[in-house]
């Protein structure tokens, strides 16, 4: 698209921004509602164990106490989970995690209900605890469900692996291996609920990834006709797939059931969230790399063990991932690709940015960072040689017809300063600090998948006042996605930013616009948006022809004919009068790919990034700062600069972290880090010195605008580019993350060879 | 989940005398009494279930503990002063910087705004990062009750992990330690999980003197993380004290300091990784000195 635009493409303002800047905002977790009782979860005592019993009465009779709830009390299904709903909403005989619910307690207040909660006994039989995936999947171990400990397999191949490494001339093999990592939102999660014994409508307020699911899963739970269950969902203080999964709203639904008229308040504390929620895969990951002399990529074999924890949730579709990124941007001639998934008493690990393809991408990225070693070749020129284009085979064997702009990010990567200065920098740093630079690609699918329903409604209605109105599913949780789809329809319907307005997240007032995950909001409900202001810019286009007569034309927000001029306050005037309601609708679903390999694979549209990151490395003390960092996402054409922008330096910020601080440790099925004191987030001067997103625009031809999402991509390879980095900078790599200070100084001393090592020891003489 | 703290009694005494004879009386009820200054401390504890107090007593209108103040040879800081108001005083940045730069990567500023000395020296953790300053500046805690009142080198006050040598009648009425000689030059170094707000894995705080001829004429280092205590590095001082200070004589005061202490492996750091740093720290602490000039 060449024409010019007045919103897409521009670094228009966050329409929420002020209100978030100045707290005038309410998040759902704020709402305070007239008579709120409060909720309260008893949370399992141990990690496996059985359920003898549970007496209530001493709870009960605690003065305040409004209900006492346990498994008995739960009419449906009392199970969720958005792949296979295997995970009680309140246990009924067995606990399998720590964060495991076993009732739950309504009462005047918290005090009471947390007195009540206490007063709860529940008989435990202790069952032995698996808290390895790999000793999970042995024969033997203790079983967490009664199938066993093995919850997915999946495997792809093309060409023929055996003849791929035949043919190899360097052949490459590691193991790999990392951390369990939470997503730390900042807005815990908190809801209302609330039956009103009048309608029988249950509504609940409650930070959610996707409503509608969350009705379904709460009707299915609690048995109640999901037409009679409102969820709002948005918008949300943080998220990134950490509330994807039902959080705590089956909670809230029985809880409010129990007390008709009542609304019960539930705020979980960030110790209470940090166990019971989901959490990022740790994985084990097995690498095998073949190429030939001059670079081109041969085979390619992966095999990965990842521990779910104790439920289903999204493990299966995270592995799925893992192996659809596994390959990295790059054609393969021969793969195969494999993933086990294990079911331990390990909390639960689910949804969570970049979704498994953070994990296999630490790995091969490292791969073909040390390939290029091996081959004395540029790690850009290798790459490039080898990257994907648009009507490749992928490494699973499907053709891919989407736009791929990997190629575009490499040579921006490669002919920017912070990679052509890199020696010379390098070269400038004295023991016992090392300097380094490191680069690394990614490709994230995007989307659902093959064979999962993927669609996407919007609505877009003339307002009373004129003004126009975007009606999404989707949510809002601080990616400024409200942002870009309001300049999506502003910029058809010709209107200035200020007379949007946006309601999304609500199963009341919204329609059905699947989940905000995937990275597929820009992408799919972007679509839903353009498609409904165009269907509006009809509908009133036929209103204004029957009312003022035919040969209108929509120009700058006005219905247009020689001189004559009908606003939309016109319109929506005339509207109100005849007590029409003038509404757009925009429907789309997401395209397939031609082939099916099961379980959602594969997809047919990627987002691609490459990253840049420096580092210095204290030899001394293996601290490692992250000094500059260039992102390139390919973004397709980009809606808002400053949209990407913060989401391209979150990214960064977060998988940096992944790389070099964060990780939630466990011993026993226990977590033994669950808070912030000991669960270290980084701060303000932990991030990296200097952070430039350059935005490479390959249009999606299947999207209105050209566009895709980037949400996930630009979080993904800066992990392996800062662990390149450290090679380049210490020449010691690392298998494992994060590379803790710990570990880099015990690394260096084992290697007493390693670049660092031997500068120190002669600097010190 | 926690018990709930059912807290029975909450007092707020005007006067230190006040203060003291509720705690001679709760002294002799047997009730377990928590004093609460800043509260940085005791609220997490208490929301943890880790400090069951039945009585609270509530010490922020005590003005006679506030202040910093100077005489000839020493300064005084009351047990109520916050590390805000050390930060931003000028008597600590003149006589005592090594305060001032442990202040400086204390928590958070709001943090730094309510906790205080005297919080510091009641909850004597072994990563509390004002107490390494104190040691090398040969503080005493001066401490009351009804009928006594002591001088505790803090050296001796602080005894374990969350143990101190107060007594249950007693009050910490402040700090004080003789100024160091002019041109002795403070050392601080804090290493964390990560750059700011963080939980010490080790910190170092020296007070060291170079005479004209670079001769150490005084040297006092301390440090927290590394043991049950924050701990005095005597035998590296001794190496160090009266002797020419040269890269050698650095290195050898190194590769002592590492072996002076028995630290722990925990989830903030290793064992040996914490040895290593203390001589890091000490190493690139005196080569800043030489270097200085």
């Amino acid at each position: 698209m060449s024409e010019s635009t007045r919103h897409i493409g521009k670094p228009i303002p966050r329409i929420d921004g002020l209100d978030k800047a100045t707290g005038a905002l309410k998040y759902l977790s704020d709402l305070r509602f007239e008579g709120t009782l409060w909720g309260k979860v008893l949370r399992a005592a141990h990690p496996h164990a059985m359920i003898r019993g549970i007496d209530t009465s001493a709870a009960e009779a605690i003065e305040g106490v409004h209900a006492v709830l346990t498994h008995r009390d739960v009419k449906g299904l009392n199970r969720f989970g958005i792949a296979v709903p295997d995970q009680p909403a309140l246990c009924e005989d067995r606990v399998r995690y720590v964060g495991d619910a076993v009732a739950l307690v309504v009462a005047d207040t918290e005090e009471i209900a947390t007195r009540a909660c206490a007063a709860i006994v529940v008989d435990f039989r202790v069952l032995p605890v698996v808290d390895d995936p790999l000793r999970a999947l042995e024969p033997g171990a203790p079983a967490v469900h009664t199938d066993g400990n093995l919850m997915h397999r999946n495997e792809v191949s093309k060409g023929d692996i055996a003849e791929g490494f035949e043919q190899s001339d360097v052949i490459l093999e590691h193991h790999f291996s990392t951390q369990m990592y939470a997503h730390a939102f900042l807005e815990l999660d908190a809801g209302t609920g609330l039956l009103d014994p009048g309608s029988g409508v249950l509504t609940i307020w409650c930070a959610g990834q996707y409503p509608y699911r969350d009705q379904l899963q709460i009707a299915r739970a609690v048995g109640w006709d999901p037409e009679k269950i409102h969820v709002i969902a948005s918008p949300i203080g943080g998220a990134f797939g950490g509330k994807d999964e039902i959080t705590i709203q089956i909670y809230l639904a029985l809880m409010a059931i129990a007390v008709p008229g009542r609304p019960v308040k539930l705020a979980l504390s960030r110790e209470e969230s940090m166990e019971a929620g989901t959490k990022r895969h740790p994985f084990e990951l097995d690498v095998k790399l073949g190429a030939k002399r001059d670079g081109t990529f041969m085979a390619l074999d992966f095999e990965m063990v990842s521990d779910t924890g104790a439920y289903a949730s999204l493990g299966g579709p995270v592995m799925n991932l893992a192996i659809e990124g596994a390959s990295g941007p790059y054609v393969f001639p021969h793969t195969r690709i494999g993933g086990r998934v294990a079911y331990t008493n390990n909390g639960f690990s689910g949804a969570f940015r970049g979704f498994g393809t953070t994990q296999s991408c630490f790995a091969q990225e490292q791969m073909i960072d040390m390939l290029a070693l091996e081959l004395g070749m540029d790690p850009i020129d290798l790459r490039l040689k080898n990257a994907l284009h648009t009507g490749d085979l992928s490494a699973m064997d499907h053709r891919i017809w989407t736009a791929v702009g990997i190629e575009e990010t490499l040579r921006v990567a490669r002919d920017s300063r912070i990679w052509r200065e890199r020696r010379e920098r390098q070269a400038r740093h004295r023991p016992p600090l090392f300097f380094g630079t490191g680069v690394a690609c990614e490709m994230q699918a995007t989307g659902l998948g093959k064979g999962i329903p993927d669609f996407a409604g919007a609505h877009c209605d003339l307002e009373p006042d004129g003004a126009v109105k975007l009606r999404i599913g989707g949510i809002e949780m601080g990616t400024g996605v409200n942002t870009a789809y309001c300049q999506m329809a502003a910029e058809i319907l010709g209107l200035p930013m200020d007379r949007m307005r946006i309601v999304m997240g609500d199963t009341g007032e919204t329609p059905d616009s699947g989940t905000t995950t995937a990275s597929r909001s820009i992408y799919m409900m972007g679509n839903a948006a353009t498609l409904a202001a165009r269907d509006l810019a009809r509908v009133m286009g036929e209103f204004v022809a029957s009312h003022w007569g035919e040969g209108f034309t929509l120009r700058d927000g006005a219905f247009v004919r020689d001189g004559q001029s009908v606003s939309l306050i016109d319109i929506a005037a005339r509207a109100s009068e005849m007590g029409q309601r003038l509404r757009g609708e925009g429907h789309t679903v997401h395209p397939e790919a031609d082939r099916d390999f099961g379980d959602g694979l594969p997809h047919i549209m990627y987002a691609y990034c490459t990253q840049i990151a420096s580092v210095i490395v204290d030899g001394e003390t293996g601290e490692v700062f992250v000094d500059e960092v260039l992102s390139i996402p390919d973004c397709g054409r980009v809606i808002n600069p400053q949209g990407v922008e913060g989401q391209s330096e979150g990214g960064v910020v977060m998988g940096a972290s992944y790389a070099l601080l964060e990780e939630v440790l466990m011993e026993g099925g226990r977590f033994i880090n669950a808070n912030f004191t000991n669960y270290s987030l980084p701060t303000a001067v932990d991030c990296p010195r200097r952070i430039d997103t350059v935005m490479v625009e390959v249009p999606e031809p299947t999207h209105e605008w050209g566009s895709k999402g980037i949400g996930e991509t630009v979080t993904v390879p800066i992990c392996p580019a800062i662990v390149n980095a450290i090679f380049d900078a210490i020449g010691i790599r690392f298998f494992r993350i994060p590379v803790t200070p710990e570990r880099v100084v015990e690394a260096i001393e084992a290697n007493p060879d390693c670049r660092a090592a031997r500068a120190m020891s002669s600097a010190m003489g | 989940m926690p018990e709930l703290v059912r807290i029975e009694d909450y007092h707020i005494p005007q006067t230190v005398e006040e203060t003291l004879e509720l705690l001679a009386a709760e002294t002799k009820r047997g009730r377990e009494v928590a004093l609460l200054a800043g509260g940085t401390d005791i609220l997490v504890r208490m929301r943890e279930g880790r400090m069951q107090p039945r009585v609270i007593i509530q010490i922020e209108a005590l003005d006679e503990l506030r202040g910093i103040t100077e005489t000839e040879t020493s300064l005084r800081i009351g047990a109520r002063v916050t590390f805000a108001e050390l930060l931003a005083s000028p008597l600590i940045e003149r006589h005592a910087r090594v305060i001032s730069l442990a202040c400086f990567e204390i928590g958070a500023p709001q943090i730094q705004s309510r906790g205080t000395v005297g919080g510091q020296l009641g909850t004597a953790s072994p990563v509390g990062d004002l107490i390494p300053p104190l040691l090398v500046l040969d503080a005493e805690v001066l401490c009351r009750s009804v009928d006594d009142e002591r001088r505790i080198p803090i050296g001796d006050f602080v005894k374990g992990v969350g143990k101190n040598d107060l007594r249950p009648d007693e009050l910490i009425l402040g700090v004080e330690f003789p100024k160091p000689p002019p041109g002795a030059h403070g050392l601080w170094h804090k290493m964390g999980p990560r750059r700011a707000q963080s939980i010490s894995k080790v910190s170092f705080a020296g007070l060291v003197h170079l005479d004209k001829r670079k001769r150490v004429a005084l040297c006092r280092l301390a440090y927290g993380a590394v043991a049950v205590t924050a701990i005095r590095a005597r035998e590296t001082e001794a190496l160090l004290t009266s002797q020419a200070l040269t890269p050698a004589l650095i290195r050898e005061a190194q590769a002592l300091v590492q072996t002076e202490f028995s630290p722990i492996t925990d989830l903030r750091s290793t064992e040996s990784y914490r040895r290593k740093m203390c001589g890091v720290m000490l190493r690139r602490g005196l080569s800043g000195l030489l270097e200085q000039g």
